[in-house]
């Protein structure tokens, strides 16, 4: 394989391991990598338990990136202005709790 | 038992009084015990409060319902005990209006003891704001709500372990059930003056040789925090001696918490700024905080992985992509249909009964001597006026039952996601749309409601458009006009009465957000920063509504609707039947034309002429509309003599009177439009002036209502005239 191709390739893979939540699939668990948020949005979201590490289920995912997940046994909507500055990792385990 | 009254806006306060050292509230026998109700939104607060004052507050799962404090009275044990129920907050920082006064009110020499409702079903994430309310120093008792849920769910919680563990009294109760209340009262009264926590018993950090603080906190940091905490709260506590708790003052500084840090400035002995305080902290007090709290559910949450499949199978339907707005509409047109079907149904009865009062009314008046004008006064005046206003009572009554159930179904605050796109075209996140819901039962608690929004940017806008939604108060303009004029389409005319007024303030916002981009465009600042979709709302699980739940809204509101027809609507009744009745002349012995109200209503017809309400007898009304929207429906029946206008043959003579002036269906469009979109009434002025603090704004959203009501009952007349309607 090309060396560019392979490029595309990893950056592919890297993309679906690592991306934001408004890309989160439906059904997807998603482990919390850290918020690129204003402050005071990154607080709020962190005093209801969206710190890194911890795990939050895509329960639905408009195609505008507003989602509603399942974190800490809770259910959010979140609007897309939230969802594209979470940083997420894919992770296989189903479950919602960190 | 008990008592209730609304507080009204939050305790003058002291943005933050001090926790002073003095005194010991439990010792002051002399005055009722004061016990604070606090917790997350949707937890049980407000069930909770009502269950022991046997108040009627509206209780919702979803923001902004309780946006004040609100007292109420009860006893236990012979003491006087008096409850105060706030709105709902996630932590002790502030990001809303409404979490401000939740925050002042704890932070004040106010409270004695602070009943923390948990919601045991979502343990993990109520006790952040548990943690919070211990590190206060002050007395907490933990609520253990929803215990219900949890055994329904197959969870289970260990209330022998979590009390040693948070180092508090916690009582398991079920608000809706009413059970536990007696416990819980007592634990308040054993609990109250005991600030230290009970004996604390787990292993939190107890390897880094913290085992001296284990003893007395909760929720002890990391090594490295609790030593900037000590140094805090240190140079605190030679600031400000009487000042109590440095140690929870300390770690609001160490979190850059803007209020604190102004009120109590602290600084190096040698007067220089602390360096320990040059940066915030709270990321790392938050995360150590949810390491304890899941430390603390491990142990006390058991089989954690139960959830509630039903309401994921009941969102992935009505929370669909494709399907969510329609689904959303279609349940808006059920409720409507039912409301002018099954209303109508026994209106007709109401109707019945209102002619045989007003018959018997003025037959004993007659009997009994009075006079003309008397019994005109009576019967063609209060009883007219305030009767055909409470004929329309059974289909307010659906109305209010239908939203009551769809609220406390948990489908309520879903729609702050389904209309989160559209919503985000405009500038707004989808929770900006609930306030503009909640103006579907009346306009004043909606625009209350705005305060749940974060921008002040935000709440101005949505506070101009929420009038726009259909109250309860327009629901009799539109059965009346449109069953007079439009027949088998009448429920129809009347459905698109409120979607003309969703679209009208969608198409408002749109407007704004178009100026202010443009504005930015053109000037290079942002004037609405952070404009982005920034939506976050908690959906609460779904559920079978709560009987006394939905029967505490719809009775508030049953109530609420007669005793305007009590009030407002009787004083303008019988005010409305002076200005038809006395003119320069005197009495008018029934020639309304010459009298005041024939003349007020001929000033303003020139200018209602082009919209097709051009009739001072209309116009009349809709001056005298301002006062309630009722008004319109009572000064028609008054001004064209009709006992029970909304009765069928009420409707044909009062529809034959309004043709023979040439007042027509597409008349009678414009009419309901401009009903719709002018001023709602003068208790929504009020509100709109208290909550945006602004005389000229509210002049302003005034002006601008009446304007966009004038031009769309103008556009409206003028192309149904022209289709020859």
């Amino acid at each position: 394989m090309p060396r560019a191709a392979r490029e595309d390739v990893a950056e592919i893979q890297a993309e679906t391991l690592t991306s934001t939540l408004d890309r989160g699939v439906m059904g997807s668990c998603y482990e919390v990598e850290y918020l690129d948020l204003p402050l005071a949005t990154a607080h709020r979201l962190e005093t209801l338990g969206m710190t890194p590490g911890t795990i939050v289920e895509v329960l639905n995912n408009k195609s505008a990136g507003t989602v509603i997940v399942r974190l800490r046994e809770t259910r959010y909507a979140l609007g897309r202005g939230i969802t594209s500055g979470i940083h997420v990792r894919s992770v296989a385990r189903a479950g919602g709790a960190s | 038992m008990s008592s209730c009254h609304d507080c009204g806006p939050a305790p003058t306060p002291s943005p933050l009084t001090p926790l002073t050292r003095t005194g010991h509230p439990a010792e002051h026998h002399d005055r009722p015990l004061r016990v604070g109700f606090v917790g997350n939104p949707n937890c049980g607060k407000t069930t909770l409060f009502n269950a022991y004052t046997g108040a009627n507050l509206k209780v919702a799962n979803w923001p902004g319902v309780t946006v004040e404090r609100k007292v109420g009275h009860t006893t236990f044990s012979g003491r006087d005990i008096e409850l105060v129920d706030l709105p709902g907050t996630y932590s002790l920082t502030c990001y809303t209006m409404e979490e401000q006064v939740t925050r002042d009110y704890v932070l004040s020499d106010d409270v004695d003891v602070i009943i923390d409702v948990v919601d045991a079903s979502s343990l993990e994430h109520n006790l952040y704001l548990t943690i919070q309310l211990l590190e206060l120093g002050k007395p907490v008792v933990v609520a253990l709500n929803m215990m219900d849920v949890v055994r329904r769910r197959g969870m289970e919680v260990d209330t022998h372990r979590l009390p040693e563990m948070l180092g508090c009294p916690v009582v398991p109760v079920s608000a809706r059930r009413r059970e536990g209340l007696g416990p819980l009262m007592h634990a308040v009264m054993h609990h109250a003056g005991h600030a230290r926590p009970d004996q604390i018993v787990h292993s939190h950090h107890a390897e880094r040789g913290l085992s001296a603080k284990h003893r007395r906190y909760a929720m002890v940091y990391s090594e490295g925090l609790e030593e900037k905490i000590d140094e805090v709260a240190g140079l605190f506590a030679g600031g400000y001696p009487n000042v109590a708790n440095p140690r929870y003052h300390a770690i609001k500084l160490l979190e850059a918490d803007d209020a604190i840090s102004r009120r109590y400035p602290v600084a190096a002995d040698d007067g220089r700024p602390l360096p320990v305080l040059e940066r915030s902290y709270e990321d790392e007090f938050i995360r150590e905080r949810y390491d304890f709290i899941s430390e603390v559910v491990n142990e006390v949450v058991f089989n954690r992985d139960a959830r509630a499949a039903a309401t994921d199978a009941a969102d992935r339907l009505l929370t669909d992509k494709v399907w969510s707005i329609p689904i959303f509409l279609g349940i808006m047109a059920v409720v409507f249909a039912l409301t002018f079907t099954v209303g109508d149904l026994v209106k007709s009865l109401f109707d019945m009964g209102l002619e045989a009062f007003s018959d018997w009314a003025s037959a004993s008046l007659v009997a009994i001597g009075a006079s003309d004008a008397t019994v005109s006064l009576v019967v063609d005046g209060v009883i007219t006026g305030c009767g055909t206003v409470i004929t329309f009572l059974p289909n307010i009554f659906i109305l209010f039952l239908a939203l009551a159930f769809l609220e406390d179904s948990g489908y309520m605050s879903r729609v702050a996601y389904v209309m989160d796109g559209v919503m985000g075209r405009l500038g707004l996140s989808g929770r900006a749309f609930i306030p503009m819901i909640l103006g579907f039962g009346c306009s004043v608690p909606a625009i209350m409601a705005s305060r749940a929004l974060e921008s002040p940017s935000d709440r101005r806008r949505v506070m101009l458009v929420t009038p726009f939604m259909s109250c309860s108060a327009r629901l009799p303009i539109y059965i009346l006009f449109s069953g007079m004029f439009f027949g088998r389409m009448a429920s129809l005319v009347a459905y698109s009465m409120y979607v003309i007024g969703i679209v009208v303030a969608l198409l408002v916002l749109l407007v704004l957000r178009r100026v202010d981009v443009a504005s930015e465009r053109a000037t290079g600042v942002c004037a609405t920063p952070g404009q982005e979709d920034l939506l976050l709302i908690e959906l609460p699980e779904y559920k079978m509504p709560d009987l006394r739940t939905v029967w505490i809204y719809v009775w508030e509101k049953v109530k609420d609707y007669l005793s305007r027809a009590g009030t407002v609507i009787f004083v303008a009744s019988v005010v409305m039947w002076f200005v038809l009745n006395f003119g320069p002349a005197g009495y008018a012995q029934g020639d309304m034309a010459g009298s005041f109200g024939a003349m007020l209503g001929h000033w303003a017809v020139p200018v209602l002429a082009p919209a097709g309400l051009g009739y001072w007898q209309v116009a009349l009304a809709l001056i005298a509309g301002v006062s309630a929207k009722e008004v319109v429906v009572s000064s028609i029946s008054v001004l064209f003599g009709v006992g029970a206008a909304s009765s069928a043959e009420g409707m044909t003579q009062l529809a034959a009177s309004l043709s023979s002036i040439g007042f027509g269906p597409a008349n009678a469009l414009a009419l309901m439009v401009f009903c719709l979109l002018y001023v709602p009434c003068m208790a929504t002025i009020a509100t709109i002036r208290r909550e945006s603090g602004s005389r000229r704004y509210t002049a302003f959203a005034v002006c601008f209502q009446l304007v966009v009501a004038w031009a769309l009952a103008l556009v409206t007349f003028q192309a149904f005239h022209a289709m020859g309607l």
